[in-house]
């Protein structure tokens, strides 16, 4: 299966869950296809089929505190606390191959299921990804560009993925665990959430989408 | 009409020496000379089990021979006899390793080898080494034993009316449990090396779990002039090893290839759930689970070989549906993920999963081969309720996978939107209410203890290698390395279950008494909740300390362990989600700690000592925090290794001797320092 792999260097990022008790917003670890193909659409356009990982031991969790504002009332509506990947470097961490790139950055692999052949122009791009972009998270830049192609194996699916992309990820479900994922409408009003592979799901995928290689039978 | 006891088949192994019986069962006892009464209840039929044909008889006949053949067993008794001499192959095989090395008997002139293995052991009377010898507590038989506590149940000759009377009167295979509860926990199921290190109480039970699910699906019918087992009306077979198959997965000569006729599903199940605790009502979750686990219990009482609060080993037979089994954990949002392995009798095994993986993954052709022929497989299965293909409106923010109800939760102006499941689950219990009264605005401490089914299979095995090799440096074992890769860990995963709970019990025990300290939920032991304070903190480490040394010594008491502590303290806003992420993903160590926006780590059993020592040692005085801190952060800045060693030394000989001997960098020290300590 081929894939446009892009490497990121992104500061610290929100991708969040749904609220939890009213005021608290907790994040995921993995970059759900619906997060880059929103970006993509805003910053050049055009529509992606994606999937994302950041990368084990280049990121931490910590905690943001915000309140929004209501202008008309002129008052701070009440605290919420957030949660954000920050950069961090693990101590055990195995990052072979990753030396060269900033200790400093949080480093993700964004795997593109290929539809036009121009993403090469897209390295250095920065671009903003994920929820509070206007406090300064989710700066993004592509430090590398390539175009891989990568073995299909059995194995524990590590990303969450749209249902109907299955296909086009090369993606065949074996025994699924569902969730859901946003999607938003054509004008990014509104949207509805559809049924998505999450993580454990076990599959017959590209192995970079997969925790490690499984053979059970089917 | 009275029925067969299968737990009773090995009721002669709770039989002292001093009784003299050959081997453990009384097929050919003599009743007459001893002027006993022979039993004539369906229990006795099972001390046939292990028959075997005297060659001194020609017509003499053994187990392994055809149903037909069996001369001796009532018509209406050989087909439960069948069962049961498939439940006790079964429940030895699953398991512990099944080859025998050496049979130990205070006869033996030998005893040379006996003082060497006992010594390694640590176990000082010969005698002794008749008791079980847990791989996690070597010296709980001795201790016992010095309590007034003894193996056997029957020990002098007058006893022996007592086996009989037994067989002859016992209504039920928990009566018998009960009675002998004690005296089974002591002995283990098979006396000889190295396979006395299960309990006769698992074997016990496993065998008439086993014997119970076997025998609905297998039917004992009259088929001309001769008798077969039916297995779900399709499979005939006359023969104990027809219906097994052969006993190996890798083939030296055609028998082993040998397949069954009868198959049966081992099945790991892992309850999961979507709801992530939001407040504190959530955690009625884990009641719901508990509720849910005791109900599949008392349901299926028969399959399920053993259960922890999150895991249950099932054992059923080709028609079982587990969906049906867990068909309330889904309706109640429940996913339960399964590791099922089918196979014939002859080779199910609680780790034969793993075995089969790893001969695929190295790409073992001839054991490939021969589990093939044998259609043996091993899925995973991922049982759940199906969800819609979209949500319209809005999705449960606690739990995602639900649409939420038109009306939101609403609690101090604040608005939930939650799915049915999730609202039942919160309304299903009231939390204590000194946590939203009384401790408001404190700092609090949640706790839980875990114990980890994965780490405690790797380590049983490497306990169990590491067994093999103080027999080894005694006795010549020429099958060593396949005594070995034949372990199988269910017995002991049963027994030491049967211990953690013990030490739960016993935590909760301990500190009973005292008001600051909450059980969330009454039903689960698990998890706890504590008003901070760096004496109660203290105070629950030094309980965990010695239940861990009382009941689990010989395990390993860092990152190797299989049960850990972890506690979480935060201000009591913090969300309990959060405490309960911190427990589910970041918890690897003996102890672990995290402290809200300070520190997260962990710590071996001999870290915590050491710390708690120095801290027991300054208990008038304080190390200045200050000059730490600045030795910290110059190490996070320069990262020189020689240069933290010379500020420490400056600074105080007890960290710098913690830092030089243990390896205990300063930060960690400082950070589980402050909490035990206590102060600003």
């Amino acid at each position: 299966m081929k894939f446009v792999h892009l490497l990121l260097e992104i500061e610290s990022i929100i991708i969040g869950e749904r609220f939890k008790g009213g005021v608290f917003r907790p994040c995921q670890t993995t970059i759900p296809s619906s997060t880059i193909d929103g970006a993509f659409k805003h910053y050049l356009g055009i529509e992606v089929k994606a999937v994302g990982l950041f990368i084990e031991g280049t990121y931490e969790i910590k905690e943001f505190t915000y309140s929004i504002r209501d202008k008309a009332l002129g008052i701070s509506k009440m605290p919420i606390f957030a949660q954000y990947l920050s950069p961090y470097r693990a101590e055990n961490a195995e990052l072979l191959g990753y030396e060269s790139y900033s200790k400093d950055k949080i480093l993700a692999n964004i795997y593109i299921v290929p539809e036009n052949n121009g993403y090469s122009l897209i390295k250095n791009l920065s671009f903003q990804m994920g929820a509070l972009k206007s406090k300064g998270f989710g700066k993004c830049q592509v430090v590398e560009i390539s175009h891989e192609e990568y073995p299909i194996k059995q194995g524990l699916l590590n990303v969450k993925i749209h249902e109907e992309d299955c296909e086009p990820f090369g993606v065949r479900v074996i025994e699924p665990v569902y969730g859901y994922l946003f999607k938003p409408d054509e004008h990014s009003i509104s949207g509805v959430y559809k049924r998505a592979l999450f993580p454990g799901s076990l599959v017959k995928a590209p192995e970079v989408l997969i925790e490690k290689e499984t053979y059970y039978d089917e | 009409m009275k029925e067969i006891i299968p737990e009773l088949h090995d009721i002669g192994k709770l039989a002292s020496d001093e009784l003299k019986i050959a081997g453990h069962t009384f097929d050919d006892f003599k009743f007459e000379e001893k002027n006993i009464e022979k039993p004539n209840s369906p229990s006795w039929w099972g001390q046939y089990h292990h028959k075997r044909k005297d060659k001194r008889k020609p017509d003499d006949w053994e187990t392994d021979d055809e149903i037909n053949k069996w001369k001796d067993i009532p018509d209406d008794y050989k087909g439960d006899l069948f069962i049961l001499i498939l439940s006790d192959h079964l429940a030895a095989s699953s398991s512990r390793s099944t080859l025998e090395i050496g049979t130990f008997t205070p006869d033996n002139t030998n005893s040379d080898i006996q003082k060497v293995i006992m010594e390694k052991l640590g176990i000082k009377k010969l005698d002794r080494l008749r008791g079980i010898v847990k791989l996690w507590n070597k010296k709980y038989y001795q201790e016992e034993e010095t309590n007034g506590q003894y193996w056997a149940a029957f020990r002098t000759e007058k006893d022996i009316d007592k086996i009989f009377s037994e067989i002859q009167n016992c209504h039920s295979g928990m009566e018998f449990l009960t009675k002998y509860e004690n005296y089974l926990r002591l002995t283990p199921e098979d006396k000889s090396l190295p396979r006395n290190i299960t309990s006769l109480y698992t074997h016990v039970e496993l065998v008439g779990k086993i014997f119970s699910v076997l025998k609905k699906f297998t039917y004992f019918e009259k088929c001309g002039e001769e008798y077969i087992i039916k297995l779900n009306n399709e499979n005939k077979v006359r023969l104990i090893s027809e219906a097994e198959g052969s006993k190996r997965t890798v083939a030296n000569n055609q028998d082993d290839i040998k397949k069954g006729k009868f198959q049966g599903r081992m099945i790991k199940c892992h309850i999961c759930s979507n709801q992530t605790p939001v407040r504190l009502h959530d955690l009625n979750i884990f009641k719901k689970r508990n509720e849910l686990i005791n109900d599949l219990v008392d349901r299926y009482r028969d399959n399920v070989l053993f259960h922890t609060p999150d895991f249950i080993e099932l054992l059923l037979t080709e028609n079982d549906d587990l969906h049906e089994i867990f068909r309330k954990f889904t309706e109640a949002g429940f996913t339960i993920r399964c590791v099922e392995t089918t196979a014939d009798l002859g080779i199910l095994k609680s780790n034969l999963s793993e075995k089969v993986l790893k001969a695929r993954e190295n790409q073992d052709i001839e054991r490939i081969k021969v589990l093939n022929n044998r259609n043996t497989k091993v899925k995973i299965k991922i049982i759940s309720s199906t969800p819609d293909l979209d949500i319209k409106t809005g999705i449960c923010e606690v739990c995602q996978s639900n649409e939420h109800l038109d009306n939101p939760w609403f609690h101090e102006n604040v608005k939930e939107w939650i799915c049915q499941n999730c609202w039942d689950i919160r309304n299903s219990h009231q939390p204590f209410s000194e946590y939203y009264n009384e401790w408001q605005g404190e700092k609090v401490c949640w706790f839980k203890f875990s114990l980890e089914q994965d780490k405690l299979e790797k380590w049983l095995q490497k306990s169990f290698e590491e067994y093999i090799e103080i027999i080894n440096q005694s006795y010549t074992l020429t099958q060593k390395d396949t005594l070995i890769s034949e372990f199988r860990p269910l017995a002991l995963q049963v027994d030491f279950n049967n211990d953690y709970r013990k030490l739960l019990d016993e935590f909760w025990m301990a500190i009973e008494e005292n008001i600051r300290i909450k059980k969330p939920i009454a039903e689960y032991d698990e998890l706890g909740v504590f008003l901070y304070s760096a004496e109660l903190a203290t105070k629950i480490i030094q309980i965990y300390i010695y239940l861990m040394e009382k009941y689990l010594p010989d395990c390993p008491h860092d990152e190797d362990s299989p049960v850990s502590l972890a506690l979480s303290f935060a201000n009591i806003k913090y969300p309990v989600r959060e405490h309960l992420r911190f427990f589910n993903s970041e918890c690897n160590n003996f102890l672990n700690i995290h402290n809200q926006n300070i520190y997260k780590g962990g710590y071996s059993e001999r870290e915590v000592k050491q710390i708690m020592n120095i801290i027991e040692k300054l208990k008038q005085s304080e190390i200045s925090k200050n000059s730490l801190y600045d030795v910290i952060q110059s190490f996070e800045k320069l990262n020189s290794e020689i240069e933290l060693t010379l500020r420490l030394k400056d600074r105080g000989q007890d960290v710098y001797q913690l830092y030089v001997n243990e390896g205990i960098l300063p930060e960690r020290f400082l950070n589980l320092y402050q909490l035990l300590k206590g102060g600003d």
